[in-house]
C-alpha cells in the first residue's frame, strides 16, 4: 500500500493524527518522568543523601556518580544534531537531508537534559543562576565547569537559532496544512517572514552550521566535557589528554545511535515514512556508529595497555580496578557488537535489517552511558593518593538517581510526542528534491539490498 | 619538581648516631687513609646539608687535608662548575647502606616531590664531580678506594643528605625562608596562616578531629581534621598522620569552583567557603588532591546545632567571618560544601586569647599541632620549626665530645624530617609535617581509629551511617572483590 515517493502530505502526517500507539508511548514516558519528578522532590526535601553518592576520602565514596555520568551521556547524544547538519550543510551531503531536523531536536531535547542532569547534581539548585552570574567574569578564566556551562549554552542557543530560521520557509509553505489550532505558533515562527529571506536564511544556515561544527566536538565533546576530569592529576584515572578522543568518539558514536533509534520510530509509527526516511540514511548512519565504535574502543585499548604495561602505582590502581570490574566489559561488549554488526553488513556477511540496526544503536547508547558513569566513579574511587585505603565506602546508585536515567529519556519522547505535533520534524526540500532516486529503488524491487550496497559504497568513500 | 630524586636521609635507622659512627669506624679503618678525616668530612657534609656552613667553607675547610691523604682534592671548589653526580658514585654508596632506602611514592608522593630537584643540585655541589673523582684513577688512587674511606661517610652523606637537603623548600640556611607566601602574588611579608604539625610527636587519640567537631558543629561523618594510622615495616610504633586542609597557595579547589565560593582570604591566606554562594556542585572535593572536602548531604538538626553552637560561641552570628561573609563554623544548611575553616571565628574573634589558635591545636594533649603565621618568625609554627632545627642541629654536633671513645654514651641524634604533603601537585600547602613521613612501604593497619566509637561531647557521631539509603555492598569498591 505505501505510495511510490514520500511528498509534503506525509511530512506532516504526524502532526495530523494522533495514534493509539502515540497515547501508549506518552503515557508511558509520562510515568517515568513523573517517577523522576517524585524522586527529585524527595531530593530537594531530605537532600542528597537520598543518593548513594557520598564524599571520597575518609567517607570512602564517590563525590560524583550516575547524574555525572548521564549528564555527560546527554551531552555526547546531543552530538548528533551538529554532525548531521554539518553533513548536510558543509559537506553536501543531502542524502541525510530527511534526517537533519530530527537530529537537531535531539540535540535541543538532549542538551535541556545534559542541562537538567547538571540541576538534579547539584546540591542547591535554587542558587544555580544567580551564583553562577554574579562570578562568572573571574569563573570562567579558571573553572572547567564554567566553560561547560558557557558552551553548552553557546551549543544550545547556535542550534536552536538553526533550527528556527530554517524552519521558517516550511512552515510558510505549508501553512494551510498546519491545524488552525496552533495559529499563535506559526505566526509567532513567522514574524517578518519574507519569502525573500529563504537565500539569505541559506548562507546564514551555512555559517551556522560552520560555527557549531567547530564549536561542538572540538569545544564540547573533544573539549570542555572531557576537561571536567582530565585536567585533574590527582585522580590518576581521569588525569590524561587521551580522555578528550575518546569522550568525543563515545559522543559521536552515541549520537548516530540516538539518531537511530529516533527515526526508526517515526518511520514504524507513520505509513510512508520508510520513504521519507529511506534504508539507506539508516544504513549509513549505522556506518558511520559503528566507524566511531571502532575509534572509542581504540582509545580505550589505549589506555588500558598504558594504564597496565608498566603505569605508575597511582595508575595502576584505578587501571586495574577498572579491568577486572566485569561492568566495563559489558560496555566494552556493548560497544563492540554493533561494530561487528555494522562491520558484518558492509563485508556482505549480513543483509541490512533496520530492526538489527535499532538494537545495535540501543547497544552503542546503553555502553556509552555504562562506560560513562564507571569512568566518573573508578575515577574517585582510586585516587592518587592511597590515605583513604582502609576506610570503608563504596558507591552504588539508588533507585532516586536511576530513576533520573528513566525520567530524562521519558522526557526526551515527551519532547519529541509534543515536538511532532507542532513543526514538521523533517525538512521539506528533502522530499522535494529527494524522492527521485527513491522511486528508481522502489521499482528496481530490492531497496534492501540496493541502499545497503549504496550505503556500503558511501561509507567507503 | 623531581620525580627521579631518591629520597634518602631520613630512616632513623641511620641517622648518624653511635651505630653509624661504629659502622662507619670499622669500615673506614680497613682501609688505608684518615678515619677521623673521613668522619669529619661526614660532619660537615651534614652541616653544610642544614646550611650552617656554606660550600665553599666546606670545601675550604678541608682541601689542604684531602690533599695531604690522597695526593689530590678533586672534589670542585667552584659547586656551579659541578657535573652531574655521577649515578655509579651514588649506587655505590646506597649500597654501603649508609643511607636509607629511597623512598618510591606510593602513599606519600611528597617524599620525591617538591624541591627534591633542587636538593639534588646541592648533592652534585658537594658529592663531588662523578667524573672528577674516575679521573683519580689516573693518579692511582681508585674511585672505588676513595669511596671507602671518604665514601662511606662523606659521599654517602651527601648522596642521602644532600640531595633531600631541602626536599620541599621549607626551610633553608636555618630560617624557614621558603615558607609559602600569603595570598596568590602578594609577598611573604603579609600573614599566612598555616599548621606545623609534629607527627611524631602525635599518640593517635584523635583530640584534634573530636575538638574540631565540637567547636564547629560539622555534620556527622565529616572529620575536617582526620587522623591516619599506618605501619612501617622497619618501625615497631605505629604512626599517624593528622590531615587538616592544607589551605594550600595555589589550591585546586578555588579554581574550579564555578561561582567562587569556594575563595582564599586574601588577609591570611585561609581558604574558606561561602555558605550563601555555594551551589553544591562538588567539583572543589573533585579537585582537592587531599580528600578534605565534606558535603552536606542530608537535612542537619537545626535545633542541636542551634544550642550547641551557642554553648561555645556568642551568636550564630560567629558564622559571619570579618567581611560578612558567611564562612565560619560549619553549613548548616543541606546542599553545600565545608571543610576546614582554620576556625576563622577565632581568628576574627578580635579576643587575643582565641586569636592565632584553633580547636584542634587546642584539643592536642601532645601540642603536636603549632598554629599560626608562618610568615612571621615569632609565630608559634616557626618557633616550633626552629626548636625542631635546633634538634637536628645538635644532633649532628659532634664539637667538644670524645669522639675517641667508645663508650660515650651519646644521646642519639635525631635529624628530623620536614616535609609537606603531596606537593608534586603544585598546590603549595600550608601545613608542614614534622617528622616521620610515610615510606612507599607504609601499610595500614588493620584496624583503623575507631571513630565510630568516639563521640563528641555534643554526642555528634564521627562517622555517618546512611541507613535506609545506603544500598551499597559493605565492601568498599565498586568492584566488588570478593
Ligand atoms: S587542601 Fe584541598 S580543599 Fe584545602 S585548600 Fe588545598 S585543594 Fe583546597
Ligand atoms: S561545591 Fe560549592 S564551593 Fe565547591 S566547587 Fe561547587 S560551588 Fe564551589
Amino acid at each position: 500500500m505505501s505510495m511510490p515517493d514520500a511528498d509534503a502530505d506525509d511530512l506532516i502526517r504526524p502532526i495530523r493524527k494522533p495514534t493509539r500507539a502515540y497515547f501508549l508511548v506518552a503515557a508511558l514516558a509520562g510515568i517515568a518522568s513523573v517517577v523522576f519528578v517524585a524522586a527529585y522532590i524527595l531530593q530537594l526535601s531530605q537532600g542528597m543523601e537520598v543518593t548513594g553518592l557520598s564524599d571520597w576520602g575518609s567517607g570512602g565514596g564517590s563525590t560524583w556518580g550516575l547524574y555525572i555520568g548521564t549528564f555527560i551521556w546527554w551531552v555526547g547524544i546531543a552530538h548528533g544534531g551538529i554532525v548531521i547538519s554539518a553533513a548536510v550543510r558543509l559537506l553536501k551531503l543531502e542524502k541525510y537531508e530527511p534526517v537533519a531536523r530530527i537530529a537537531e531536536l535531539l540535540t535541543i531535547g538532549a542538551l535541556s537534559m545534559a542541562g537538567l542532569m547538571i540541576v538534579v547534581h547539584l546540591g542547591r539548585p535554587d542558587r544555580v543562576v544567580w551564583s553562577v552570574v554574579q562570578a562568572y567574569p573571574t569563573t570562567v578564566h579558571t573553572s572547567p565547569l564554567a566553560w561547560d556551562l558557557t558552551v553548552i549554552t553557546l551549543y544550545f542557543v547556535l542550534t536552536a537559532t538553526y533550527l528556527s530560521l530554517t524552519l521558517r520557509s516550511d512552515v510558510y509553505r505549508l501553512r494551510d496544512k498546519l491545524p488552525d489550532i496552533l495559529d499563535p505558533l506559526y505566526s509567532l515562527l513567522l514574524f517578518r517572514y519574507d519569502t525573500d529571506e529563504d537565500p539569505v536564511v541559506e548562507r546564514m544556515a551555512w555559517w551556522l552550521a560552520l560555527a557549531i561544527i567547530v564549536l561542538a566536538p572540538l569545544l564540547l565533546h573533544g573539549g570542555v566535557i572531557p576537561w571536567l576530569f582530565q585536567l585533574t592529576p590527582s585522580m590518576p584515572g581521569w588525569y590524561g589528554g587521551l580522555t578528550s578522543p575518546t569522550f568525543l568518539s563515545a559522543a559521536l558514536s552515541s549520537a548516530m545511535g540516538g539518531v537511530i533509534v529516533v527515526c526508526f520510530v517515526f518511520r514504524k509509527v507513520y505509513t510512508n515514512w520508510d520513504k521519507v526516511i529511506p534504508d539507506d540514511v539508516i544504513w549509513g548512519l549505522g556506518w558511520w556508529m559503528g566507524i566511531f565504535a571502532l575509534i572509542f574502543i581504540w582509545l580505550q585499548l589505549q589506555r588500558m595497555i598504558t594504564g597496565l604495561y608498566a603505569p605508575p602505582l597511582d595508575v595502576e590502581t584505578v587501571m586495574t580496578a577498572t579491568a577486572e570490574f566485569w561492568l566495563y566489559w559489558v560496555a566494552m561488549l556493548l560497544m563492540f557488537l554493533p561494530l561487528a554488526y555494522v562491520a558484518f553488513q558492509h563485508f556482505g556477511i549480513l543483509k541490512f535489517s533496520e530492526r538489527g540496526m535499532l538494537v545495535a544503536a540501543i547497544a552503542v547508547v546503553l555502553g556509552i552511558l555504562v562506560e560513562k558513569t564507571l569512568f566518573t566513579v573508578e575515577g574517585l574511587l582510586y585516587p592518587a593518593t592511597q590515605l583513604y585505603e582502609n576506610t570503608p565506602g563504596n558507591y552504588f546508585p539508588t533507585w532516586i538517581e536511576m530513576s533520573s536515567v528513566l525520567g530524562t529519556t521519558g522526557l526526551i519522547i515527551l519532547f519529541f510526542l509534543l515536538v511532532s505535533k507542532l513543526i514538521p520534524i523533517v525538512e521539506l526540500k528533502s522530499v522535494e528534491h529527494g524522492g527521485h532516486g527513491e522511486e528508481e529503488a522502489v521499482a528496481d524491487g530490492g531497496v534492501e539490498t540496493e541502499t545497503c550496497a549504496e550505503g556500503a559504497q558511501e561509507g567507503g568513500d | 619538581m623531581s620525580t627521579e630524586e631518591p629520597d634518602t636521609g631520613y630512616s632513623t635507622k641511620h641517622s648518624y648516631g653511635p651505630e653509624w659512627e661504629e659502622e662507619s669506624r670499622e669500615v673506614l679503618s680497613e682501609v688505608d687513609f684518615d678515619t677521623e678525616l673521613g668522619i669529619e668530612l661526614a660532619r660537615d657534609a651534614q652541616r653544610l646539608s642544614q646550611g650552617k656552613i656554606s660550600e665553599e667553607e666546606f670545601y675550604s675547610r678541608h682541601s689542604d687535608k684531602v690533599n695531604e691523604e690522597f695526593g689530590i682534592d678533586a672534589r670542585p671548589t667552584d659547586p656551579r662548575s659541578s657535573e652531574p653526580l655521577d649515578k655509579d658514585t651514588v649506587e655505590d654508596a646506597l649500597n654501603d647502606d649508609v643511607v636509607a632506602e629511597p623512598v618510591p611514592s606510593k602513599y606519600a608522593d611528597a617524599a620525591n616531590s617538591g624541591d627534591g630537584g633542587e636538593g639534588g643540585d646541592g648533592g652534585n655541589d658537594g658529592g663531588g664531580d662523578g667524573n672528577g673523582w674516575s679521573d683519580d684513577e689516573d693518579d692511582g688512587v681508585s674511585r672505588r678506594t676513595v669511596l671507602q674511606s671518604v665514601g662511606v661517610a662523606a659521599a654517602g652523606i651527601a648522596a642521602g643528605t644532600w640531595s633531600q637537603r631541602n626536599p620541599s623548600g621549607i626551610w633553608d640556611e636555618g630560617e624557614e625562608r621558603n615558607i609559602q607566601p600569603a595570598g596568590p602574588g602578594t609577598g611573604g611579608d603579609e600573614t599566612h596562616l598555616g599548621f606545623v604539625i609534629d607527627v611524631d610527636a602525635c599518640i593517635g587519640g584523635a583530640h584534634c578531629a573530636i575538638g574540631c567537631k565540637d567547636e564547629n558543629q560539622t555534620p556527622d561523618g565529616a572529620l575536617w581534621n582526620f587522623v591516619f594510622q599506618y605501619q612501617e615495616p622497619d618501625r615497631d610504633s605505629e604512626e599517624y598522620l593528622i590531615r587538616p586542609c592544607m589551605h594550600c597557595s595555589d589550591p585546586p579547589c578555588v579554581s574550579v569552583c564555578p561561582v567562587r565560593a569556594r575563595h582564599k582570604r586574601t588577609e591570611d591566606g585561609i581558604v574558606l567557603t561561602d555558605y550563601d554562594i555555594c551551589i553544591g556542585c562538588r567539583y572543589c572535593q573533585v579537585a582537592c588532591p587531599y580528600g578534605v572536602n565534606y558535603f552536606q548531604w542530608g537535612e542537619p538538626d537545626e535545633e542541636r546545632w542551634r544550642d550547641n553552637f551557642l554553648s561555645n560561641h556568642d551568636s550564630v552570628d560567629d558564622r559571619l567571618d570579618k567581611r560578612g561573609k558567611h564562612v565560619a563554623g560549619p553549613q548548616h544548611e543541606k546542599g553545600i560544601m565545608g571543610k576546614c575553616t582554620f576556625c576563622v571565628h577565632r581568628q576574627d574573634s578580635g579576643d587575643p586569647e582565641l586569636e592565632n589558635t584553633t580547636a584542634c591545636e587546642q584539643a592536642c594533649p601532645v601540642d603536636a599541632i603549632h598554629f599560626g603565621d608562618l610568615n612571621d618568625p615569632d609565630s608559634k609554627p616557626r618557633r616550633y620549626l626552629r626548636e625542631v632545627e635546633g634538634r637536628s642541629e645538635e644532633a649532628g654536633n659532634l664539637a667538644g665530645r670524645d669522639t675517641t671513645d667508645p663508650d660515650a654514651e651519646w644521646q642519639r641524634p635525631r635529624h628530623v624530617p620536614r616535609w609537606r604533603f603531596q606537593e608534586q601537585y603544585g598546590t603549595r600547602p600550608n601545613v608542614i609535617y614534622v617528622g616521620h613521613q610515610p615510606s612507599a612501604d607504609a601499610e595500614w593497619v588493620d584496624e583503623p581509629l575507631p571513630y565510630d566509637e568516639y563521640v563528641s561531647d555534643f554526642g555528634h557521631s564521627m562517622t555517618k551511617s546512611r541507613e535506609g539509603f545506603d544500598n551499597a555492598p559493605s565492601d568498599r569498591k565498586l568492584r566488588g572483590e570478593d
